[in-house]
């Protein structure tokens, strides 16, 4: 029962740890904007 | 392009190191050399089934760039096609489920595009053949997609894919929306709404279980504020070219036609059991239960953190104990500024509290890019969270 109980505990271990391995990807959209405003600006419209 | 560690976002945001990849360097002489424009402005970023590859959305130049998420380098840039109008963006392209194409919403050129994909041999192809022109086509009923009655301006602002790989929910700058086939060559039209039905500026998209959430918004001159939820079922048969406009009907779950309103992205929680959709208009996120369809709270997001949020993107962390929410800067690059203009530009990080009902405004991963006249001028807009397993 207690290696039953232990290898529950450590497969739930895995499977969190392995869960919380990411990452969070995100862009700052004004750097090339300033290309654009110089070479080719056009109208956006929404966006 | 900033990439932090999850864990890092989760306990030391404001501190945490973010890796940034010049987007202006590699990628940008990548597509130089492969299309012959440079890639500008890259808005709008998603990830393959598998998350081996990213892909990032160029509105004003109307590129599409893989990347290889693991290595950031990049693998194919594909330049869209000019439309009928005479023009070309790409606000959002997203990626079927099953991993055999990226639909492609060409923005001001008012085409539905479609690159087939096989991930494994970085073979990415615009398929010329598929594309459909919302502009002039004619749908299944023998209507003019476009037209002042029904939807006065069809620029298709957001793909939205289904389970299925195949249903994909187009939604339309002046209103209105296309439920299109695409794994047909040419996609092809299986069911449309006109703009009393489905408002304006709609980019939301969500499915849980047997049915799909999709939005209205505001963000533009010609439609100030505007914040709605709308319920589409999903299941076998239920759309076909067959059926007359706007059926099946959906559910309209919200519709907030006020002041300030701008409904724009949204966000599953654990098991599916609330949508949150964010109003970067109003600095709130509505909270609503995906089993009766009910608002059951709001959360607002403005205090010690920022005074003027402005969430724009939503991204559940893979277990469900973070939102994650990208934040506008204060000199907004896209969208009408009367909405979109924030204060604290970067990726907001949200406790979710309450089983996915509430939340706590944890801190900000800031980001910042000052001009030589000390102008801050950085805008973050795109988001994804991407396993590393």
């Amino acid at each position: 029962m207690k290696l039953l109980l232990a290898a529950f505990l450590l497969t739930g271990a895995a499977w969190t740890a392995g869960n919380d391995k990411y990452e969070v990807w995100s862009i700052d959209q004004s750097k090339l904007a300033r290309q654009d405003l110089r070479r080719n600006r056009v109208y956006l419209g929404w966006a | 392009m900033y990439i932090w560690d999850g864990h890092d976002l989760e306990n030391k945001a404001k501190t945490a190191i973010p890796e940034k990849v010049d987007l202006g360097v590699g990628a940008a002489a990548f597509c130089l050399a492969l299309t012959g424009a440079n890639p500008a402005r890259p808005h709008m970023l998603t990830m393959n089934a598998s998350n081996t590859h990213a892909i990032i959305s160029f509105v004003a130049s109307g590129h599409v760039l893989f990347l290889n998420a693991k290595t950031r380098q990049p693998v194919a840039c594909i330049r869209t096609s000019v439309g009928s109008t005479g023009a070309r963006q790409v606000h959002q392209s997203f990626p079927s489920p099953d991993e055999t194409y990226v639909a492609v919403a060409n923005q001001n050129g008012k085409l539905y595009e479609r690159i087939n994909t096989h991930y494994p041999s970085n073979t990415f192809v615009l398929d010329h053949a598929a594309r459909i022109d919302l502009a002039l086509c004619i749908t299944p009923n023998g209507l003019a997609c476009q037209s002042l009655a029904l939807r006065p301006d069809n620029a298709p602002i957001c793909p939205i894919i289904d389970s299925s790989s195949v249903y994909n929910f187009v939604t339309l700058r002046g209103g209105g929306l296309f439920i299109i086939d695409g794994k047909s060559t040419p996609m092809r039209i299986v069911a449309e709404y006109d703009k009393a039905t489905v408002h304006p500026n709609g980019c939301l998209g969500a499915q849980a279980g047997n049915k799909m959430y999709i939005n209205s918004g505001g963000g533009t001159a010609a439609n100030l504020y505007e914040a709605d939820l709308y319920a589409f079922p999903l299941g076998p048969g239920v759309y076909s070219a067959a059926n007359p406009p706007n059926t099946p009907a959906p559910k309209v779950v919200f519709s907030e036609d006020v002041e300030h309103a701008d409904a724009h992205r949204a966000a599953l929680t654990r098991n599916n059991r609330y949508l949150w959709v964010a109003d970067r208009g109003r600095n709130f996120i509505f909270v609503v239960d995906t089993g009766n369809d009910q608002i059951v709270n709001r959360i607002n997001l403005v205090g010690t953190q920022s005074q003027d949020p402005t969430p724009d993107l939503l991204f559940l962390s893979p277990n469900g104990g973070h939102m994650f929410t990208s934040l506008r800067g204060p000199n907004p690059l896209t969208a009408d500024p009367h909405v979109s203009t924030g204060t604290t530009p970067g990726v907001g990080v949200l406790k979710v509290t309450e089983g996915g009902r509430n939340a706590k405004v944890e801190s900000i991963a800031a980001m910042t890019n000052v001009d030589a006249g000390g102008v801050e001028r950085a805008d973050a807009h795109a988001l994804w969270v991407r396993l590393k397993n």
